[in-house]
């Protein structure tokens, strides 16, 4: 089968699940990714993201209690697994050499 | 003042097409928090959008197998038995046409119902998103036929009212369809809220110590 990559917003969601640690869920997940990054992003869009790492094996999530402040509703709390762990580190490693020696950028930083 | 209850049509379009109640349950704590009714509903609107459509194409053997489901009840149901044993029956009784229409038009509107019911039940957890999947395949499948309408109109063999009779027909087949998988998880979601506030008043450790 076909290696799949990360998308921009898959490798965001990984890295603030692992910020976040423990009692991960899409509020502070998505905190997490506007404060660090400035961007809005839709929790429908968060959820999306992470079902797609969950199917490819990279999160786990299991389901809380439901609580009164959330309508009933239950928290949903996502993991990365060691298999997350290892392709965030791929993806790194990747972007990391493909902006090595970049004259154009290293001109704009001078 | 603003209201403590997120907006009522939105949180029903998001418990019906993003049947994941952290996703409904995060909005609604993110809204009582810090956000207006404007965040509230673009947010809905997006999920709406984006939610569904993500779990068609994450999951695209479940959608192929909702789509043939589908079409196989369509087939077995409509061409055979109410076009083959129901229709000439009701030619039988020698009601009027335009009777004999509407009772034709109800059974194949409750077929689609059904339809979408059964397509539901049958790929849980993701049932609106295949309900979905088979209603986005009926819209391409109607596309021959409404041209079909459309060439006849053109060369003056059918007037206007044959297109808008044919669209309108389609249209309500859709609804149907949706309304019966709409249907199907409403009766899940029921049953899970049920189980789950049985389970919260009883108190589990978890709320406890929240509490």
């Amino acid at each position: 089968m076909a290696k799949e990559y990360l998308g921009n917003l898959e490798l965001m969601v990984l890295l603030s699940l692992i910020r976040v640690g423990d009692n991960a869920y899409g509020v502070p997940i998505s905190h997490e990714i506007e404060q660090r990054t400035g961007r809005d992003v839709a929790l429908g869009s968060v959820y999306a993201a992470l079902d797609r790492l969950e199917r490819k094996g990279y999160v786990t999530s299991m389901l809380g209690d439901p609580t009164p402040e959330r309508g009933g509703r239950a928290k949903r709390y996502f993991q990365i697994t060691a298999k997350g762990v290892k392709e965030v580190r791929d993806a790194q490693r990747m972007l990391t050499n493909m902006w090595r020696n970049l004259s154009v950028l290293q001109g704009e930083l001078a | 003042m603003r209201s403590d209850q997120p907006p009522v049509i939105a949180s029903w379009l998001l418990e019906r097409f993003c049947a994941d109640p952290g996703l409904s349950g995060d909005l609604i704590e993110e809204y009582r928090t810090r956000q207006s009714s404007a965040w509230y509903w673009k947010q809905a609107i997006i999920a709406v959008s984006v939610y569904p459509f993500s779990q068609i194409v994450e999951h695209k053997w479940l959608a192929a197998r909702a789509i043939i489901t589908g079409y196989l009840i369509w087939y077995v149901f409509n061409a055979t038995i109410l076009r083959g044993v129901v229709r000439p029956r009701l030619d039988l009784l020698g009601m009027d046409e335009t009777m004999l229409r509407a009772t034709y038009f109800v059974l194949a509107y409750a077929l689609w119902l059904g339809n979408g019911w059964i397509i539901a039940k049958l790929h849980r957890p993701y049932s609106t998103a295949m309900v979905l999947a088979y209603a986005l395949w009926a819209i391409v499948a109607s596309v021959p036929p409404v041209y079909g309408v459309v060439m006849n109109m053109l060369d003056g063999s059918k007037d206007g009212s044959a297109l808008a009779w044919e669209v309108t027909a389609r249209v309500g087949t859709l609804l149907m369809l949706m309304s019966g998988g709409l249907l199907s998880t409403y009766r899940d979601q029921i049953k899970q809220t049920r189980i789950a506030g049985q389970d919260w008043r009883r108190g589990s450790p978890r709320v406890a110590a929240a509490r």
